[in-house]
């Protein structure tokens, strides 16, 4: 059984990128390499408070943030070529495109906590790092 | 609860403080060091440079080695290196300083010891890391080196210096001054400056004003002693007549006289000159980086170069004319892929974005289209493989290709073992192909023998397909000399092929089967065969001096290439007809699309008279469809026999018996006059392995082109026309043509 929880959600409008989401969830958990990965990785930025329940808005990027250095790992190059991305990796971020799509992955000492909403795992609003969008 | 959230269309990056990329590789800052020391003067203080170590360890994923950076000072260089590095080094000089994921910045210090036994002169000389990796039985093997470059520069105690030695001012007419820039004195004592009173300004340190030497326009100003001086231009240069040349600045001390330089360009209008306009990098991941360009723009003022984070930047500040040393990060931060984006320049207040485009390889740069067609002759379509001389290459194509009007599929399986030179080999799927692609044998086969109508559309309009591009699916094996684990294994689907250079001119999924898609005389005589590849149902048009005349419709049905026969017995003399082959356009057409050429692809045929003789010879060209001319010369078959005859001996005497004939028939016929442009299709022609007469009813006459020459151009001819030879293939022994 595939990861289809962003489609179930409809998190967002368009249903490709709901696919797209799927897909990255649907390898994360497949992965060995990645570790307890729901207690270590989540998503943050604006996607996050949305979720949380701040007003809809529209967004520049999805983000996502993990504590876990293996996760941060398997999320810069081998994920981009599963995902057919284009991908450039810093020490702190991966920033990654795909069909016109931006979604960051952060590497973090301090995730903070995080909150489980209609199944998804979110950094909780007050956590979520000033400069991710 | 559904959330339905919506991507901004311009969708942008967080920002971070933090920009430090995960693989990184070596920079030294400042790079190269340069210092100047007056001999007398008190010690240099001690120079920093800021280091940044290659990510050796993330490129090595083994687990079994660590890295070391050791360094060497040539012995008879001034100075010690002192710092980090050096610090380690001290604590165990054989291990040197092992690099772990967080030590890569380090800061090394140069304490200079002995400079006062230097002699007046230059010195340049490097500090060499050398870095090796060791393994589990402590043997260590170099893996690379880099240079930390310095310059010193001594000067006599009695000297004095000026840096730098040239200024350049930019000025647009009207507009605000520049701002003044620094030059530095370096002398022991006072020393004298004389400037051009009425065009430059000079002002700082501890200078004093002496007003204008007499009888002259230069002011003098003293000072004593090292020290950064402004230098500024006057409204004098607010003239686009004024000369600019000769406007030395005179600085001295009691021993010695320099000049000083200053240049100001007058400009105009206020714009960039910038070279080159656009910048491609290509990298191999692991293998190859790509290497520095040089951005240079001109300008009237200030120059500030920046582009995408995966790019480096160096001299991305400057004035008037600025050289930018441009080079992609290391290719490790990114994934395959192309990436696109703009350097923006800033000159002297106005923008400009240079397009930059970083192709980033892994293992295989296809080089061959996965979407469209490609052509088996086209020299854009190699494939080159990379990687380390640790493998060997397994390459297999597996090619279904078309016979002429058939859709039955053929397979071929190929495999191909390679090896890799220098990191890289390549490898030319086309012409691999020319070899198993079939050929055209007969007319039969595209049911074109006579020309004439067989198929009961042809009254309305006469198409032929020939044959479907042959599909290849290619896989290449990386295999490692030692490790299996670490096989490669890339799959490439469905890449389409068909015969030939790609067209001059041509569409995605569009094109006109003929190279130079050049001109064609023809006669009302003539029939021509318009040749193209169409993978969607179309509609072409036929313009008759510039004026449609037709629109045909075509269903394609599920082939690609076509022949369109074409009559031209309602046309005259000096008739220009053209063919016009649309592109495929989504949503709704340009009003000019029917006109514009860049729309459409075409081919021309200007109608001339009749000739004493009409012969249509046909061929097959490089994209294995049947080319068609009518030659309107003289015609001669000339018959040849060879007998085998033998010498017999009976009853004490030879005589001479025949035993065989050997009969040849050729056939030289005249072109008539054709366009100048026309040797090229002719040229077609004797490249081709068969050809034919076609004429009418009968059958047609198979031939081989055999002329051995062709006068392409000729200063002499006003009217082309060639002599053209073939042999005839006769259908039977006692075939005779005439």
């Amino acid at each position: 059984m595939s990861y289809k929880n962003f489609t179930d959600e409809t998190v967002f409008a368009d249903s490709k990128v709901n696919v797209l989401c799927n897909r990255i969830y649907d390898y994360l958990i497949k992965e060995d390499s990645v570790k307890d990965f729901q207690t270590t990785f989540c998503i943050t930025g604006t996607v996050s408070k949305i979720i949380q329940g701040a007003a809809l808005s529209e967004i520049p990027v999805i983000a996502f943030i993990t504590n876990s250095a293996d996760t941060y790992l398997f999320c810069s190059k081998p994920l981009a070529k599963l995902l057919g991305a284009k991908v450039l990796v810093f020490k702190n971020r991966v920033q990654m495109q795909i069909q016109g799509v931006y979604l960051e992955f952060w590497l973090t000492s301090n995730i903070g906590t995080i909150d489980e909403i209609s199944g998804f795992f979110v950094q909780d609003t007050a956590d979520i790092p000033t400069n991710i969008k | 609860m559904p959330f339905n959230i919506v991507l901004d269309s311009e969708q942008s990056f967080s920002i971070s403080t933090l920009n430090g990329l995960a693989f990184v590789d070596w920079n030294f800052d400042p790079s190269p060091l340069i210092l100047t020391y007056v001999q007398g003067s008190a010690n240099l203080p001690d120079s920093d440079i800021d280091t940044i170590i290659k990510d050796y360890l993330a490129l090595d994923t083994s687990g079994d080695f660590t890295y070391h950076v050791r360094y060497t000072i040539p012995s008879s260089f001034p100075g010690i290196l002192k710092g980090e590095i050096s610090d380690a080094l001290a604590a165990n000089a054989l291990i040197g300083y092992q690099l772990t994921s967080s030590n890569l910045e380090v800061t090394n210090t140069i304490e200079w010891q002995g400079l006062e036994l230097l002699l007046e002169g230059e010195y340049t000389n490097n500090i060499v890391l050398s870095v090796f990796r060791k393994n589990a039985d402590n043997i260590y093997s170099f893996v690379a080196f880099r240079l930390i470059q310095i310059r010193l520069r001594v000067l006599n105690s009695q000297a004095i210096s000026v840096n730098p030695t040239s200024l350049f001012f930019g000025h647009v007419v009207g507009a605000t001054l520049p701002a003044a820039q620094t030059i530095g004195i370096s002398v022991n004592g006072n020393f004298k400056i004389r400037i051009p009173d009425v065009k430059f300004g000079i002002s700082g340190g501890n200078l004093v004003d002496q007003g204008m030497v007499t009888g002259t326009a230069l002011r003098e100003y003293t000072g004593s002693g090292t020290q950064t001086l402004n230098f500024t231009i006057k409204s004098y240069w607010d003239d686009l007549e004024v000369p600019n040349y000769a406007n030395p600045v005179f600085i001295s001390n009691d021993f010695n006289l320099i000049f000083l330089s200053p240049n100001v360009t007058v400009y105009e209008v206020n714009e960039a000159y910038i070279n080159p306009n656009e910048l491609v990098f290509t990298s191999i991941i692991n293998v190859s980086e790509a290497e520095t360009q040089l951005l240079n723009v001109v300008c009237p003022g200030a120059i500030v170069v920046s582009g995408p984070l995966w790019l480096i930047i160096l001299n991305s500040t400057g004035a008037l004319e600025n050289t930018s040393v441009i080079k992609p990060i290391l290719s490790n931060n990114l994934s395959p892929g192309t990436y696109e984006d703009f350097i923006k320049v800033v000159a002297n207040g106005l923008e400009y974005f240079i397009p930059v485009t970083f192709n980033v390889y892994e293992n295989i740069e296809l080089g061959v289209s996965t979407s469209g067609v490609n052509f088996t002759n086209d020299l854009d379509r190699i494939t080159r493989l990379y990687n380390t001389s640790d493998f060997k290459i397994n390459l297999k194509l597996s090619i279904t290709y078309f016979r002429y009007g058939s859709l039955l599929p053929q397979l071929k399986v190929l495999s191909y073992n390679l090896a890799l030179f220098n990191n890289r080999t390549e490898f030319f799927i086309g012409k691999t192909l020319n070899n198993i692609l079939a050929e055209l044998e007969a007319l039969e086969d595209v049911q074109l023998q006579n020309l004439e109508n067989l198929l009961p559309l042809d009254s309305f309009a006469f198409f032929r397909p020939y044959y479907k591009p042959a599909k290849v699916n290619l896989e290449v094996d990386f295999i490692h000399a030692n490790n299996s684990a670490l096989n490669i294994t890339e799959s490439f689907q469905d890449l389409l092929f068909i015969k030939g250079r790609k067209p001059l001119k041509v569409f995605a999924n569009t094109a006109v089967l003929n190279f130079y898609a050049e001109p064609l005389r023809v006669t009302p005589n003539s029939i021509a065969l318009f040749n193209y590849y169409k993978t969607e149902n179309h509609e072409f048009s036929i313009y008759k001096n510039g004026v449609l005349e037709r629109s045909i419709g075509q269903a394609v049905g599920n082939n690609s290439m076509f022949c369109y026969r074409h009559k031209f017995n309602t046309y005259a003399p000096g008739d220009v007809v053209e063919i016009r082959l649309y592109k495929m356009m989504e949503g709704a057409l340009p009003s000019d699309f029917s006109s514009n050429p860049n729309y459409y692809v075409s081919q021309t045929y200007i109608v001339f008279p009749e000739g004493k003789q009409s012969y249509h010879i046909g061929w097959e060209n490089e994209y294995g469809v049947l080319d068609l001319m009518e030659f309107t010369g003289d015609i001669a078959f000339n018959m040849a026999y060879e007998s085998n005859i033998v010498k017999n001996y009976s009853s004490f005497k030879e005589y001479l018996r025949k035993i065989d004939t050997r009969r040849s028939q050729n056939v030289v016929i005249n072109t008539g006059p054709v366009l100048q442009a026309n040797p090229k299709r002719l040229d077609s022609l004797l490249d081709a392995k068969r050809a034919w007469i076609i004429n009418g009813n009968d059958d047609p006459i198979a031939l081989v082109p055999e002329t051995k020459s062709l006068a392409n151009y000729d200063s002499d001819q006003e009217l082309y026309d060639y002599d053209l030879e073939f042999q005839i293939n006769l259908n039977n022994d006692y075939k005779v043509n005439s």
